[in-house]
């Protein structure tokens, strides 16, 4: 069994950059069989992160009227639709093009996201309500990883159930 | 006297992956318009910060080409400092270029085997035919292309350090050298990559060269512009992915224009229009005359095509063959139809793959003089690459710190956004009549756009994953009457 927690962003645009913010304190929580991977790399690349681990938990931004909340979605949630052009291609589409190359991707798959009001403000630092979310951010994450048989030992933070 | 639209400040169009159509009082188009992103923030962000950083800044652009955009500010800092990178420096960074090339080119070939390819429901049978060899070949290449990113993408981890953003560019060098050892390991790949452009010859043969239907699918009318083409060539005239001279040839390919990036404000303008903030490119010697094809207007364009039409031939054997082939193929030099576009990737897979080998096997490779240290004071300094869609140029103002006092950036979607304006607008035109939108409008501006593979700054990640393409449609007074996405 192996579990790979994959999170997105780019640092650069301000509260984009929260999944990368949860992968620092992930890292550092002891998740047997899990590798913690910080990547601001998107459409068709995200094929290659994925590939050969059983698991998959995403951790992502949403755009959305509360911040700070921490939504959780299914792959068939968001997609794929077709797309008008590979720079358009997002983590749906890139899955689903795996699949049909033969590709041994994640069987299980879910998306762990925070809402956050806008994707597009230039600048680092992410905002104080988005912040507040951090902590139950990662707490989601591990009682997925939990939930699917990957031991979690020394957590660091108190929160977990 | 013709009929004016006049668009509403208020409407100026914001935003990414939008189309605006506007029709006029008969309820045909008046004009339709694709707005491309802006990438003024980022300019802005830049300055006040050290030029140094730019390679990591500017890297985070675009999550499908952060490569591209390292380089181009690496040669940037290279002409601020006016430090010349050392020999060995120069091949490692062309050696870790072509590899990035041949990759990206790879993945979005590889793209074509997607649900996404569409022709559109109505296409006669022999289209679709056709899309279902594509879509075969585009996941059998899908396959090899798997196989074969991971080798590549290590040697890029290991030059570049693991983390998300790689360090490989310095002003006047490179941060680490290649190894005997490794050399060794990466000229293995460097054999594999050559089989793999093989393969991807063999697709292209198969699919396009020998496929009669397929050739008049691409040589149609719908998707034919004949605009100036521009790319980056090095002293023979053969495309170079890393460096060399600008080269413009005009619409029957003769030879316009040649120049040192250096030189680019000389021959490169920007023109305004009010429904957008974003600027169009265009040559300064032939001038502006609106949305329209032909030697007389000053619309170029830039991508895998147009860099084969700017070239009198490719560098390496293999894909010189392949050069011949395509333009023996599709009527000769040079080749205005957009769908081109995803073929003309192929030769240059090609040679990226041979131009890869050739480097790393260049006993060069392995010297220990990777970098010159700046001596000068920085001022001013421009790069230039040849990023997967397109020329793209870095052009950096500092202070005698070299702390970035301005910033302007050339990319590849904005010197293409005229061009595919005006694909929008002949798409738009066959689908709309009497203010009646035809379902198929989506598929038509689509295919469109897809060739051109269009940067939205795709440098936020946040979910919905994929941004869809939005058409509006605005009747005579600028009110929104329809809006089309998927």
């Amino acid at each position: 069994m192996s579990l790979l927690i994959l999170t997105l962003g780019n640092d650069l645009l301000g509260d984009d950059g929260i999944g990368l913010l949860a992968a620092d304190i992930l890292a550092k929580e002891n998740i047997q069989d899990a590798k913690v991977l910080k990547s601001s790399l998107s459409g068709l690349y995200l094929i290659d992160l994925i590939e050969g681990f059983d698991d998959l938990i995403i951790v992502d931004s949403i755009i959305g009227n509360k911040p700070g909340n921490i939504v959780q979605l299914k792959l068939q949630d968001v997609g794929p639709k077709p797309v008008p052009s590979a720079h358009y291609a997002g983590l749906p589409e890139a899955l689903n093009l795996a699949k049909r190359a033969g590709m041994e991707i994640p069987n299980r798959v879910a998306i762990v996201a925070m809402q956050i009001h806008d994707s597009q403000v230039l600048g680092t630092g992410v905002s104080p309500k988005v912040k507040e979310g951090l902590p139950e951010l990662v707490n989601h994450v591990i009682k997925i990883a939990r939930r699917w048989g990957y031991e979690v030992k020394h957590t660091k933070s108190k929160k977990h159930k | 006297m013709s009929k004016q639209v006049i668009v509403n400040p208020i409407t100026r169009l914001e935003g990414h992956g939008k189309i605006a159509i506007f029709l006029d009082d008969k309820g045909s188009v008046s004009k339709a318009y694709f707005q491309i992103p802006e990438l003024r923030g980022f300019e802005n962000f830049l300055v006040d910060r050290q030029a140094e950083d730019s390679p990591q800044i500017t890297s985070r652009i675009c999550g499908v080409c952060p490569t591209a955009h390292h380089t181009a500010a690496t040669k940037a800092l290279d002409d601020l400092y006016k430090v010349e990178a050392t020999k060995t420096a120069k091949k490692i960074r062309e050696m870790i270029y072509c590899n990035f090339m041949l990759e990206d080119h790879a993945l979005h070939l590889f793209f074509l085997g997607g649900p996404d390819f569409v022709v559109g429901p109505t296409a006669p049978k022999a289209e679709r035919n056709i899309l279902g060899v594509i879509q075969k070949a585009g996941l059998d290449v899908g396959k090899q292309v798997i196989a074969m990113r991971k080798d590549l993408r290590m040697i890029v981890q290991e030059l570049g350090g693991k983390i998300i953003h790689p360090v490989f560019g310095l002003p006047g060098g490179v941060a680490k050298g290649v190894t005997e050892e490794a050399r060794d390991r990466f000229a293995k790949i460097a054999d594999r990559a050559v089989e793999f452009g093989l393969f991807c010859e063999k697709l292209i043969e198969d699919v396009v060269l020998g496929n009669k239907d397929y050739v008049n699918l691409i040589t149609s009318d719908a998707y034919t512009h004949q605009t100036y083409y521009m790319g980056l060539m090095d002293e023979n005239n053969h495309v170079n992915f890393y460096d060399g001279m600008i080269r413009v040839v005009d619409p029957s390919g003769k030879e316009v224009a040649k120049f040192k990036v250096q030189d680019y404000l000389n021959y490169i303008s920007e023109h305004s229009e009010p429904w957008t903030y974003v600027k169009f490119p265009y040559l300064k010697k032939i001038g502006w005359h609106g949305f329209v094809d032909g030697p007389a207007s000053g619309i170029y364009s830039v991508a895998p095509l147009a860099r084969l039409n700017a070239a009198d031939g490719m560098a390496t054997p293999k894909a010189k063959k392949l050069f011949d082939k395509f333009y023996k193929t599709l009527g000769g030099k040079p080749v205005h139809h957009t769908l081109a576009n995803h073929w003309a990737r192929v030769v240059e897979i090609v040679y990226a793959a041979e131009r890869f080998h050739e480097l790393i096997n260049d006993s060069d490779i392995t010297g220990t003089d990777i970098r010159n240290i700046p001596t000068e004071k920085p001022s001013e300094g421009m790069g230039v690459v040849e990023a997967p869609r397109g020329t793209l140029i870095h052009h950096y103002n500092s202070d005698e710190r070299g702390v970035l006092t301005r910033a302007n950036l050339i990319v590849a979607t904005q010197q293409n956004s005229a061009r595919i304006a005006m694909s929008v607008d002949k798409a738009a035109r066959a689908s709309i009549k009497n203010g009646v939108v035809d379902d198929g409008i989506l598929n038509k501006v689509e295919m469109a756009f897809r060739a051109y593979d269009p940067c939205h700054a795709c440098a936020t990640h946040s979910m919905p994953g994929s941004m869809p393409l939005k058409v509006q449609v605005f009747n005579k007074n600028g009110k929104l009457i329809q809006e089309i996405a998927r």
